[in-house]
């Protein structure tokens, strides 16, 4: 025992690492390589030793003496004997099954390779090895190139991480490069974090890389990362992405930041159906159907062009059927991008076999440290309802209370007050209640953008916030994802969906964009209702990501 | 030769100044070590029982520490800062030093009770010639002398040959009393041989004085070691009254438990949950089969399911009354546990080894044995025989004591194990070989020697409503945790979540909302994060700001307020002292109050005051408050404003303009008549002896002269000074007046 250490090893595999203590920078630094960073408040982070996690450090490499060694090196208690036994076992399994090229027909089939006979056998025996596995002469074992993400995907819920040595094919070449000049004039270089993300994922073009996931927090530079990846692996890419705004975005980025032109960037939406080279396209419109039972319209995107590179942004967004798809493709290079890898569905073992593991993990407050994400302030203004609306309030259903409470009419002075407060600021104003954005919007004299907007009209106004030609935008739920406004530094949000926690990460995540202003973050919950309710849960989430959370009580006042 | 010189150790034993350095550096290192001199030993000499003999040049057997003797009844290794209830280590410190004179003078008349002969040997046994010396008297002297030196005895040991010194070691470990049958047979359980060699043995002490007997009967007897003798010959055994230690890489741990948090800790933990969850008990009294589970999981880290420990752990809780039966289930007793919980951690500590004890006989004694070893494995065997040892001494002591001298052939060869101290996680068990080894835990080894600072004061408390209290903290602040927030996991450092309902249970049990946001901000490392407090703040609000109490209040006229507050039989009476001369008293015994008071010489009011009184007196008094808002509302003249800025004593006459002399002469204070030392005292003894006020004018030792009225009590000294001790009046304190000091004095009237 040696109470003077930073960390705590927990019995159901968490981790506490003590932040104010002088190992912290060494601690973080060697956690973040085999177990998950669950919250980060102030004082306590807290890590989860799982499976997956430990899956991904034994895939980039980090052995069970290196894990357990550091842990005991840096314990205050000695380790659980079930901790250790579980790193033990689990660490142990990664690459007791591996897939490699097969030497004779690599274009049909990959050659199945197990650590022991033992395990050879147990590994047959399984549903999936017993369907997908096949004898290949007396001595060695094969599996059809096609069932190479399912044969994964079952395994590692046998438990049997797989090693995907195969390799992938090269797709068809494209000349492209970064920038030196961005074609806005300004000058473009990578930042070293993006750099390391890119040389961990892409491993030099071995086997073992060119697959796996980068988590990055928001306003890191996600984006960028891709374009370092697409320029590393010089092939015809797919980029896959959460909604029209985000293509938008992605297509100005690409333009913007590499040598490619219009004619090889092409768009794949709702809108318009272009396949070029560099193709940007959305989940939705792949995973688009008629009717319920009948087929996915344009899922043969992914196999209907010769693609070196899929990026998946927003991988923990990834819908199933394009997990089908992805199942399908895995002789092709493939990137994920996150901030955050936690799913609300629980598919996270679906990303480390299809998409594969994580390769690079950050947190933000090392890059708000130096700099690359902008400081936010969380605030929570309550506000109280008045006499006549509270009476409302009390009669109404519970399933009405939220939202009375959610369009409390004095909610628009409190913002008109924030918006006084950062009268030099550029505020987006967020919501959930179109009437309530209405109501704000006509009170400010501010725009606004909503599902109804025509996606010619938000482009332009979206433009002209990111110019500096409107420095007040009010937005409904349209703007919870991949929207790049880089100036915004206010974000006032009035109403939203019971507390959802993504919803609040992706809101915050619209100011984190470094600039020379803090960044502040407002939510307007009125006081002593339910609405103050879900707020908590809003606050819990915050605060274990690191934000500092203020609340400021105008009903006390 | 003389009679001193007679006494002289031989040359090269105890006289060897190289021996003598080295037993003073041990003394000193020991007095370094904490004031924790050696303990009274009492040591194992079996051999180490390596077992396999090809392989035992690799073995490091050592001498531990000295096993503690349980017949003293007193641990000297147990710290106890605060209290001497049970003999602190300095009782020990007392025995190596020189003998005091009235020590010595116990000693001599000890040797004067004894029959000549046995003095004779035991002057013999320590290097004298009895026939040399005149008279018994001067053998007396010469043999307290010689004792009180100390060195004589362990010349004297070092002559004998090693099976004596073990036949010495168990008898002495058996509390220096023995059934000379039964303690032979003992003996060959212990270290082999036949009953008749150490039959002869326990002869050869005997002849050195060192070991008497009880009287015959019936042939039986007792062995008995002199009681003055027994100190120094535990200092004279050391290396046979050693436990043997033993340390080899391939002793094989038996179920290795990593974690093993201070007990207390772990009992908080317990008594935590079952004030937050529904145990319930079966009619058989067992905990409800899915309670259990859920218990055993949530506990899992701690104690295996149906593991000894836990049921430790809740007999401790129920035995103490800490948690108790109501209805169907489990409910913590918040008095007793709150009780517990302030007492001293020496009491904890005692609280717990009792219970121990009642799982296994000696337990505590048998932990100190095995730390005095330093966390070298202890063989099962030596352990076991040391134990026999013990409990055989408690037994003859027993029967000794009884006159039961018949043989007793019953439960010489019970076989000895220390399995419920390994369940209970305070031994670990090793094996190496075929042969079983125990060391202490660090559950052990803080129960026995807890560290003063183990680094865990304070708990984290996170923004997210968290509060995580690393195993180590104090059971008080782990306790106030769970009083405000739900313990969701007991783990190296349990986790505490608070929410609504939990404030809102903690209010109900009392806690303010200040003192929970201090405990908070006292107690967490980095303080209280500024959204938990606002949060906190509107969960709790202001409620329970404003209290109510059901109580009668009693008020005493201040020159009472010492003869009440000191009164033995009012104290219980008193629930609360809200101001000196202000307390409550619960008023379903106002009757019994009022008799008490009567029957102490007070005098109560016949009426208990009431508030409001009559109704009408009261519309009158709201009238006159009205009144006299009118008034002030009507007195609010611009012209008297500024009234009452300037003080009048700041104010001067304005230059050049000349001021009237003031009239009349200021009238002298009425100052009692000045007197001299003699006067004083006569006027004194005559205000006590009428009890009587007495109005003086005292020198106080600044120079100051004050005027006081005061009940006069006691005459007494300060020194050389007399000084009268009194109750002065005017602040309602007791104080000392010295005579010489008091200028004026008179009496004042009878005392209130």
């Amino acid at each position: 025992m040696n109470p003077a250490n930073p960390v705590i090893v927990q019995g159901d595999g968490k981790v506490l690492l003590e932040t104010k203590h002088p190992l912290f920078d060494r601690a973080r630094d060697f956690l973040a390589r085999f177990a998950e960073l669950e919250a980060s408040p102030d004082l306590l982070h807290t890590y989860k030793i799982d499976a997956l996690s430990l899956w991904n450090a034994a895939s980039a490499g980090m052995t069970l003496t290196e894990i357990v060694d550091g842990l005991r090196a840096l314990s205050k208690f000695d380790i659980p004997q079930d901790v250790l036994r579980r790193i033990e076992d689990t660490v142990g399994r990664y690459g007791l099954v591996r897939l490699e090229r097969h030497p004779d027909d690599p274009r049909q089939f990959l050659r199945v390779e197990f650590e022991t006979r033992y395990i050879e056998k147990t590994v047959l025996k399984t549903q999936a090895g017993s369907e997908l596995v096949q004898a290949d002469g007396k001595r060695h074992h094969m599996l059809a190139v096609g069932h190479r993400g399912i044969f994964k995907q079952r395994l590692l819920l046998e438990n049997w991480p797989v090693a995907d040595n195969a390799g992938f094919v090269e797709g068809a070449p494209l000349q492209l490069s970064l920038r030196q000049t961005m074609r806005s004039g300004k000058t473009f270089g990578l930042r070293h974090y993006q750099i390391e993300a890119v040389d961990r994922w892409f491993l030099g073009g071995a086997p073992q890389g060119g697959h796996g996931v980068v988590v990055l927090p928001c306003g890191a530079g996600k984006t960028v990362v891709a374009l370092e990846a697409m320029a590393r692996t010089k092939t015809h890419t797919l980029v896959v992405c959460n909604n029209q705004s985000a293509v938008t975005q992605w297509i100005r980025e690409i333009l913007d930041k590499t040598t490619l032109t219009e004619a090889q960037v092409g768009e794949y939406t709702g809108q318009s159906k272009e396949i070029k080279p560099v193709t940007v396209a959305t989940y939705q419109v792949l995973t688009y159907r008629r009717a319920k039972n009948a087929d996915y319209e344009h899922l043969h995107l992914f196999r209907d062009h010769d693609w070196g590179l899929l990026v998946y942004d927003e991988v923990h967004l990834l819908p199933a059927p394009v997990f089908g798809a992805t199942a399908e493709l895995q002789g092709t290079r493939r990137l994920g991008l996150t901030a955050t890898l936690v799913r609300e569905d629980g598919r996270e073992g679906d990303v480390f076999s299809l998409v594969g593991p994580k390769r690079y993990d950050l947190p933000w407050q090392l890059l708000e440290d130096q700099g690359f994400v902008a400081e936010a302030k969380c605030f929570e203004i309550r506000v109280p309802l008045s006499a006549k609306d509270r009476v409302r309030y009390e009669n109404a259903s519970e399933m009405e209370k939220f939202r009375l409470a959610s369009e409390n009419p004095r909610k628009v002075d409190i913002v008109q007050d924030l918006v006084d407060r950062h009268a030099e600021d550029n505020i987006l104003v967020i919501g959930t209640y179109l009437g309530q954005l209405e109501t704000i919007s006509r009170k400010l004299g501010a725009p606004l953008i909503t599902g109804k907007t025509p996606q010619g009209e938000r482009d332009r106004l979206f433009g002209q916030f990111r110019r500096g030609e409107l420095t007040r935008l009010v937005v409904s739920k349209v703007a919870n994802f991949a929207i790049d406004l880089p100036d915004a530094n206010v974000a006032i949000q009035i109403s939203g969906s019971f507390g959802s926690r993504q919803e609040e990460a992706q809101r915050l995540g619209r100011i984190l964009r470094p600039k020379e202003r803090d960044a502040c973050f407002y939510t307007v919950v009125t006081a002593d209702t339910k609405e103050q309710q879900f707020a908590v849960k809003r606050q819990l989430f915050l605060t274990e990501q690191g934000y500092r959370y203020h609340i400021e009580d105008r009903a006390a006042k | 030769m003389s009679d001193e010189s007679e006494l002289m150790p031989p040359q090269g034993t105890d006289g060897d100044p190289s021996r003598k350095r080295k037993r003073r550096r041990r003394r000193r290192k020991r007095r370094d070590e904490g004031g924790g001199p050696p303990p009274e030993t009492v040591r194992a000499s079996a051999p180490p029982s390596g077992g396999n003999k090809g392989r035992r040049q690799v073995l490091e057997v050592s001498g531990g520490a000295p096993a503690v003797p349980p017949a003293s009844g007193r641990n000297p290794h147990r710290k106890r800062s605060s209290r001497a209830r049970r003999g602190r280590p300095g009782a020990v410190t007392a025995r190596r030093r020189r003998l005091t004179r009235v020590e010595m003078e116990d000693l001599a008349d000890w040797l004067g009770a004894l029959p000549e002969t046995l003095l004779a040997s035991l002057y013999r046994g320590l290097g004298g010639q009895p026939k040399r010396v005149p008279d018994a008297e001067r053998m007396i002297q010469l043999a307290v002398r010689a004792i009180a030196q100390g060195s004589r005895l362990g010349a004297l040991l070092r002559q004998l040959h090693e099976r004596d010194r073990k036949a010495l070691a168990a008898l002495l470990q058996s509390g220096g009393v023995a059934h000379a049958d039964e303690l032979y047979r003992t003996l060959v359980l212990a270290y082999g041989g036949h009953e008749r060699e150490w039959k002869k043995s326990l002869s050869v002490l005997a002849e050195r004085g060192v070991v008497m007997a009880s009287p015959r009967q019936d042939d039986h007897f007792f062995y008995i070691v002199p009681d003055p003798l027994v100190d120094g010959l535990i200092e004279a055994l050391e290396d046979e009254l050693a436990l043997p230690t033993f340390d080899h890489d391939d002793v094989r741990i038996i179920e290795h438990k990593p974690f093993s948090p201070p007990l207390d800790f772990s009992i908080t933990t317990l008594a935590t949950y079952f004030a937050q969850h529904n145990v319930r008990l079966t009619q058989r009294h067992d905990v409800y089969r899915h309670d259990k589970e859920e218990l055993d999981a949530f506990f899992s880290q701690l104690w295996e399911a149906d593991g000894e420990l836990f049921n430790f752990h809740l007999d401790f809780l129920m035995m103490h009354g800490m948690v108790e039966l109501r209805g169907d289930h489990l409910s913590l007793n918040r008095d007793v546990m709150e009780e517990w919980l302030q007492l001293e951690p020496e009491d904890q500590r005692d609280l717990i080894f009792r219970a121990l004890d009642r799982r296994f006989d000696m337990a505590e004694w048998v932990l100190w044995a095995v730390h005095g070893t330093q966390g070298s494995w202890v063989a099962e065997r030596p352990l076991v025989a040391v134990y026999r040892h013990w409990k055989k001494g408690k037994d003859w002591r027993q029967r000794y004591q009884s006159g039961a001298y018949a043989p007793q052939r019953s439960g010489e060869r019970d076989s000895f194990t220390f399995s419920a101290l390994v369940q209970c996680g305070l031994l670990e068990l090793g094996q190496w070989g075929q042969e079983k080894f125990y060391r202490l835990t660090p559950r052990a080894l803080a129960l026995l020697e807890p560290p003063e600072d183990d680094g865990f004061r304070q708990f984290y408390l996170t923004p997210d409503f968290k509060m995580m209290a690393p195993a180590g903290l104090a059971p008080i602040l782990l306790y106030r945790m769970g009083e405000i927030a739900d313990l969701t996991a007991c783990d190296r450092a349990n986790t505490f979540v608070i929410t609504e309902q939990s404030i809102e249970a903690a209010l109900e049990a009392g806690w303010k909302r200040d003192d929970v946001l201090q405990f908070l901000r006292e107690n967490s490392q980095l303080g209280l994060p500024d959204n938990v407090e606002q949060t906190l703040k509107g969960w709790i609000g202001h409620r329970g700001d404003v209290e109510f109490h059901d109580l009668t209040l009693i008020t005493v006229h201040r020159s009472q307020i010492r003869r009440l507050e000191g009164h033995k039989r009012l104290k219980p009476f008193i629930l609360h002292r809200f101001a000196p001369g202000m307390y409550a008293v619960d008023r379903t015994k106002i009757d019994e109050v009022e008799a008490a008071l009567v029957e102490c010489g007070f005098s109560p009011a016949k009426e208990v005051r009431k508030y409001p009184g009559a109704a009408e007196a009261v519309e009158a008094r709201q009238n006159l408050h009205r009144y006299l808002a009118e008034a002030r509302e009507a007195a609010r003249d611009p012209m008297s404003r500024q009234a009452g800025l300037v003080e009048p004593s700041a104010l001067h006459a304005v230059p050049g303009v000349r001021t009237p002399s003031g009239g009349g002469q200021r009238s002298e204070p009425d100052l009692p008549p000045k007197l001299d030392t003699q006067e004083v005292r006569a006027l004194i003894d005559r205000a006590l002896a009428r009890d009587e006020l007495l109005d003086m004018v005292y020198l106080a030792k600044n120079g100051q002269r004050i005027g006081c009225s005061v009940q006069p009590q006691r005459l007494a000294f300060k020194g050389d000074s007399p000084v009268l001790v009194g109750l002065d009046l005017t602040d309602n304190e007791r104080r000392t007046f010295v005579l010489e000091r008091i200028e004026r004095l008179r009496l004042g009237g009878g005392a209130p």
